[in-house]
């Protein structure tokens, strides 16, 4: 089996998590076995990898595994069917949120999920308010976590269930030197007739690796897609596996140089103090193999394995000519996060605009709110309202894919940018930064789009204006996307990684 | 049933644990069931029934019925059955008998045994202290001394306990209570949550609503009409007389109700506000004296029945048993066999014997019973001024009562109010003659003055010094009065009291239907 090991899979997802989607399908129609590995707590994860396309046969949680919970049918527990004495009495609801009391005194509060009748907490109180304990309902309908609480509403200690009502895990709170509270102490209980304590969450997700390795036969393959989550509990692991860390992203801070600049925080562990434990270091890019072999002195093997992998049956798609397309569609796929640099994008479209006044650029992908003020602001300011549009997260981007005309992009760094290749593939030339890594590489300068230098806003723009006054020019180049991109295609990605991971083939 | 409530049944007793024993003994000589109930929770709480000399059936604690645990035999639980985590040390013990188990040089456990708080089973576990990976603890578990691990102690991360987890056997929360800061800043034991009761969890805001469920839940189980006498009224009357269904309700008065110099007026004894402010519901109130009882009607004017039934109850061995002559007692001992507490004003019991010594030099005065406060230093100070150290002594609590009573000569008392006075008739029994002021209630019950003691004057304490030094100076006299006592005991005697008992069952039968 081959395990992708990340937090979660939550609904607002980012390109690691989409990544993992493409990967698990591809692992899928390649007929390997292949299932995600979410290390964090939550209610709701059976209910959220719907929306993600996933069942629970896609995915194992951490929690769940140590709750006997991986495969639970759903039961819905409605405040209504809860067995309360006759004498509390349900207050006024205010939103979710349904206080029950009895004679003067405000009991506890019951809090469902929003839009349903079903529990998702109920918090108890004595007659001094204080919350005594919190009780947590798993979507599926059993109490999954109970949290208890000190004299000043902190939580001291955690337990979780089983969905029969047998106590599986604990987890307590200290200090630390700053004064923060973090987790001291994390324990299983009576796990296969045994206690098993751990100082924290690595510990913890290290041993889990371990048994789930021996429960799929040993020597399954792991693979951390999140340096902060899982490259330590690979490093740690006790049992036989094959073992290897994704990097979606650059491996320093340093934009300029991914050579010798200061080694991302959290890429050390796996790159700098364990890459020996490691099977593979694997990154998307040549260029950032490239990079790395200069800096890294471990035997491990660096390995470009794109994760952003395009369906076969979309070459066999009737292709769409630039003529059908809607004349001044610009599109970028791009979350608002400060190393998207959106505000070269708008700046580059106050220039486009002055000499396409008709132009149209569609933004897609979630706002973190710090940026997405100062963009607003931006937008206002040089009265663009009416060229730039922003859209928060689209599931399925194939229609817009089919309609636009260019995709621009001005990150100042990526680890792949599966949004160009994704444009590529639909036949949709690409404007880019020369950002490290993906787009720079993914894009072949004057072929089948244009690397402009980071930062050369008015080259940047220059290169959209040119493309978007010349149709044949924009045609030849979709052509080109259309047929550069089938490197991309899944049967080509599936060859490298059986190429690199034998133990799949 | 018949449920005698109660708080604790401690080693260290007093009246109403006495009196709830002694009418235990009756009532099972007398095939007649019955339980005491007890409210507070201890780990050592069951050991103690038996001590007591009670048997399997005859209590019941409500936090074991809340646990399951009222049936549950003893198990040996020493630190070599615990289990630990993986990766522990074996327990290394400590200079101070405790044990600790260490991952790596980090000490994650500390076992801390009975040792002499238990001397039949010290090396069982009594607690087990969890720490996390910065050494601040995060957990206790305290242990029956049965065996089981029957509490978990959450801590906050100053350390201090912040909620209690009692488990069932099977390691199952059935009750939490919190220790958080009221409105004031204070630290109080705020809340109660009774877990997964048959189904539903139950919240409570303290030991009156949580000891109404508990007497109701018995009630019902039982199929009601059940009998419950109140001997311990704190936190326990409010729950009697408000739970909803159907029984029989009795108050039993152990002491005076009031100040007893002014029974009709003065304030009423805190322990009986509730339940004389309430007075019309109860089912009927029982107190020792048919005194008592008229002081009672007369101010509260009730309707409800009132019966009377001496808490002192002389088994029949003792009835029975051989009596001792002057030759075979120490002769001149005088004993008070009391708390050594304010109100039962032991320093005039001290003037008195002052004025006897005078008379009677080879006589002494032996003080048996608990201390209370520093009314025992004061006593002290006033026996050294006096210069009687050699000739007063303080021994503190005993259990050999009945051995220390059958040696002594006299028996004094010198309280202002005694509702019975348990010692007093035990003394009796024993064929010691009684010295008293002339008190409200027991005292002029037990004492038939000028026959097996004497009754004087309320606060002349000259009197009982005149009345003792004859006694001790007559031994014809002492002898007459001393065959008097056993005889009187036999008005307290198992028979007398149990026909006491039987127009309340006739009561409780008419107004319960079957």
């Amino acid at each position: 089996m081959f395990f992708s090991i990340n937090g979660g899979m939550s609904v607002g997802r980012s390109g690691v998590e989409d990544a993992e989607l493409h990967r698990i399908a591809m692992f899928k129609r390649a007929k390997a076995p292949a299932k995600l590995i979410f290390r964090d707590f939550s209610l709701t994860a059976h209910h959220d990898v719907l929306n993600a396309g996933l069942t629970d046969d896609d995915f194992i949680n951490m929690f769940d595994f140590f709750q006997e919970a991986e495969h639970v049918s759903e039961k819905n527990v409605r405040y209504l069917d809860l067995d309360f004495p006759s004498d509390y009495q349900l207050g006024e609801a205010k939103d979710n949120v349904l206080p029950f009391s009895k004679e003067d005194q405000h009991m506890f509060d019951v809090t469902l999920y929003p839009g349903t009748e079903k529990v998702e907490s109920i918090a108890f109180f004595d007659i001094y308010g204080n919350n005594l304990r919190t009780d947590w309902y798993d979507w599926r309908g059993f109490r999954s976590f109970v949290q208890y609480f000190s004299r000043v509403g902190e939580i001291t200690s955690e337990f979780m269930y089983t969905p029969s009502g047998k106590r599986v895990y604990e987890s307590y709170y200290a200090k630390n030197s700053d004064g923060q509270r973090v987790n001291s102490l994390l324990k299983l209980d009576d796990f296969q007739g045994k206690d098993y304590v751990f100082r924290d969450l690595d510990h913890l997700l290290a041993f889990f690796l371990d048994q789930v390795n021996l429960r799929e036969g040993g020597k399954n393959s792991f693979l951390s897609d999140r340096r902060m989550v899982g490259d330590y509990a690979l490093a740690l692991m006790k049992t036989d596996a094959y073992k290897y860390v994704y990097l979606h992203n650059t491996h320093s801070s340093d934009k300029h140089d991914q050579v010798h600049g200061v080694m991302t925080d959290g890429y050390r562990i796996a790159l700098e103090q364990y890459p020996d434990k490691l099977d593979g270091i694997i990154v998307q890019s040549q260029r950032q193999k490239s990079d790395l072999e200069q800096r890294l002195t471990t035997s491990t093997p660096i390995m470009v394995l794109p994760s952003g992998t395009i369906p076969d049956e979309l070459w066999n798609e009737p292709r769409i000519p630039i003529k059908e397309r809607n004349a001044d569609q610009v599109i970028s796929i791009s979350r608002r996060a400060v190393e998207k640099q959106i505000d070269h994008m708008v700046s580059a479209f106050d220039i486009v605009h002055k000499q396409i006044p008709a132009i149209q650029l569609h933004v897609y992908g979630y706002g973190d709110p710090r940026i997405v003020q100062q963009i607003d602001q931006q937008v206002k300011e040089l009265n663009l309202g009416n060229v730039v549009h922003f859209d928060n997260y689209v599931p399925d981007l194939t229609g817009i894919l089919n309609h636009a005309r260019l995709s621009v992009l001005t990150s100042i760094y990526e680890g792949l940018a599966i949004g160009v290749i994704e444009s590529l593939a639909h036949g949709i030339p690409v404007v880019t930064y020369d950002t490290n890594y993906g787009p720079g590489e993914s894009v072949e300068d004057g072929v089948d789009g244009y690397v402009v230098p980071v930062g050369d806003i008015e080259g940047f723009a220059n290169k959209v204006v040119k493309l978007m006054t010349n149709p044949s020019l924009l045609q030849q180049f979709s052509t080109a996307a259309y047929e550069r991109s089938k490197r991309f295609s899944e049967s080509n990605v599936w060859k490298s990684w059986t190429h690199e991971m034998p133990q799949l083939g | 049933m018949i449920y005698f409530i109660n708080t604790v049944m401690p080693d260290r007793k007093t009246g109403v644990e006495f009196a709830q024993l002694k009418r235990m003994k009756l009532f099972r000589n007398h095939n007649q069931p019955a339980k005491i109930i007890t409210r507070l929770f201890e780990n050592d709480g069951h050991k103690n029934y038996f001590n007591a000399g009670l048997k399997e059936n005859e209590f019941i604690n409500l936090f074991e019925w809340l646990q399951g645990t009222g049936s549950l035999k003893y198990q040996e639980c020493t630190v070599s059955d615990l289990k630990f985590p993986d990766g522990m040390s074996t327990p290394q013990k400590n200079d101070d008998g405790s044990y600790s188990v260490f991952l790596g040089e980090a000490e994650m456990y500390k076992v801390v045994l009975w040792n002499e708080n238990d001397k039949e089973h010290p090396e069982q576990v009594h607690e087990v202290i969890e720490y996390d990976f910065t050494h601040h603890v995060v957990k206790t578990n305290i242990y029956d001394v049965r065996g089981f691990k029957t509490q978990e102690r959450l801590h906050q991360t100053d350390d201090a306990p912040v909620t209690d987890l009692i488990l069932n056997p099977d390691g199952q929360i059935v009750y939490e209570s919190f220790w958080l800061f009221d409105r004031a800043g204070n630290i109080h034991n705020s809340q109660f949550i009774v877990r997964n009761f048959e189904g539903r969890d139950y919240q409570f805001n303290g030991m009156k609503g949580l000891t109404r469920f508990f007497l109701n839940q018995l009630n019902l189980a039982d199929g009601q009409g059940d009998i419950f006498i109140s001997d311990r009224n704190e936190n326990a009357d409010w729950g009697l007389l408000n739970f909803p269904s159907k029984a029989y309700k009795i108050l039993y008065l152990h002491n005076v109700h009031s100040d007893a110099i002014e029974p009709m007026h003065s304030t009423l004894n805190w322990n009986y506000q509730f339940a004389l402010n309430n007075i019309n519901k109860w089912d009927a109130i029982i107190a020792s004296t048919q005194k008592q009882l008229d002081d009672l009607t007369t101010r509260f004017h009730q309707t409800v029945s009132v019966f009377k039934v001496p808490v002192g109850i002389v088994p029949d061995s003792q009835v029975e048993t051989d009596r001792i002559p002057l030759g075979d007692r120490n002769k001149g001992q005088i004993i008070a066999v009391c708390r050594i507490a304010a109100e039962k004003r032991l320093n005039l019991l001290i003037d008195a014997f002052a004025i006897i010594k005078r008379l009677v030099p080879w006589s002494h005065l032996d003080f048996y019973g608990n201390p209370a406060g520093d009314v025992q230093k004061q006593l002290t100070d006033q026996v050294s001024k006096l210069n009687l150290s050699d000739s007063v002594k303080f021994h503190g609590y005993i259990t050999n009562v009945n051995e220390v009573e059958s040696k002594a000569q006299l028996f004094g008392v010198t309280s202002a109010m005694e509702g019975f006075n348990l010692a007093m008739l035990e003394a009796n029994s024993n064929g010691v003659p009684l010295v008293s002021f002339d008190v409200r209630y027991g005292p002029s019950e037990i004492i038939q003055n000028n026959v097996n003691g004497y009754v004087v004057p309320m606060n002349d304490v000259n009197a009982i010094a005149t009345s003792m030094a004859e006694l001790l100076l007559d031994d014809e006299k002492w002898q007459r009065f001393s065959t008097a006592s056993y005889e009187n005991s036999e008005r307290f005697s198992e028979d007398s009291i149990w026909k006491l008992w039987q127009p309340v069952f006739a009561d409780a039968k008419e107004k319960m239907g079957e």
